[in-house]
């Protein structure tokens, strides 16, 4: 469960940092650039998905919902 | 990379698109946020935009908070617009259409920016139209840059004379006090319609094209010329409906 209004900035960057790294793999070829910035991508992303789920798993209780 | 590596990262990327896209707009519905307030068009309905001014959130919010202004945010559209006409001169596709949608998603920010700080003028106005065109430009000239040994070329050509168009028919109007609230491919359609037709285009070329044989950029130049042709028909729509209210 993920509460999408929280960390929503980080995978949102993280959306458009994977794609970039996407763009240079695929436009230039260049492997360890496009490795590189996918890699800060996935970073970017997970932190915002570690913070939404935490953010969900703490509102669960009031929610009535299952850890 | 080998062909086969490429057709299996471009599918890894296609997943990674739909997927994202598909569960973020539906955690979005399920929280039926209120959308009334907010225009749509046919293409892009308010559930659409509304989800999608929800994902700019958090840039217009660190924008607010650092106190960018939004004239600033609108000159940076157009410097870094720039860019969009190198990557398709370049050759750099997937990039390009990446940077259209996300240069495009200032236009969208300067706007909401200007409104919540209290600061939206008919300068800012003024400069945001201007800039704009000159935004829409740099993005057909690289284009016309990549296809200069084709036919698309013409293409491309026709469809920048159709984006200025579109826009010129409006502002003329508008200082003749006439109504001109007509056209179906407005800057945000187009934007969408270039932006994904750029990057599909490049996934599907890596993905089958180049195994099924087909000609690199087929769907680039499908959406080429479905824009060429409706921002065409949208300006006609628009001096038609004018040449009306002005009496003709």
């Amino acid at each position: 469960m993920l509460d999408e209004t929280v960390g929503k900035g980080w995978r949102v960057a993280g959306f458009f940092t994977l794609m970039v790294g996407s763009g240079i793999v695929l436009d230039t070829g260049n492997l360890a650039a496009g490795a590189a910035v996918l890699g800060l991508g996935a970073l970017l992303f997970a932190r915002g998905a570690v913070a939404g789920r935490r953010a969900a798993a703490e509102l669960a209780p009031y929610l009535g919902e299952r850890r | 990379m080998s062909p086969l590596a490429e057709s299996f990262f471009a599918a890894a990327v296609l997943a990674m698109i739909v997927l994202t896209a598909t569960t973020s707009l539906r955690g979005f519905l399920r929280r039926r946020p209120d959308t009334s307030q907010v225009r749509g068009s046919a293409m892009l309905g308010p559930d659409i935009r509304s989800w999608y001014f929800e994902n700019l959130q958090p840039l217009e919010d660190a924008l607010a908070a650092r106190s960018v202004s939004a004239t600033a945010v609108t000159a940076a559209q157009m410097v870094l617009s720039l860019g969009i006409g190198l990557a398709y001169a370049q050759g750099w596709l997937f990039l390009a259409g990446w940077l259209v949608l996300a240069i495009g998603s200032l236009d969208i920010i300067d706007g909401r920016l200007a409104r919540r700080t209290g600061t939206a003028s008919d300068r800012g106005a003024f400069l945001d139209s201007v800039f704009d065109r000159y935004a829409d430009t740099f993005a057909y000239m690289g284009l016309a840059v990549y296809f200069r040994d084709s036919w698309m070329l013409w293409t491309a050509l026709f469809t920048l004379l159709g984006t200025a168009m579109v826009s010129y028919t409006r502002a003329r109007a508008e200082a003749l006090q006439a109504d001109c609230s007509v056209g179906s491919f407005q800057r945000p359609e187009r934007t969408v319609v270039l932006g994904f037709g750029t990057m599909f285009s490049v996934l599907f070329d890596r993905i089958a094209g180049h195994w099924a044989g087909l000609p690199p950029d087929g769907l680039l130049v499908a959406v080429l010329v479905v824009l060429a042709v409706m921002t065409n028909v949208s300006a006609v729509q628009r001096i038609l409906h004018v040449d009306r209210e002005l009496g003709g």
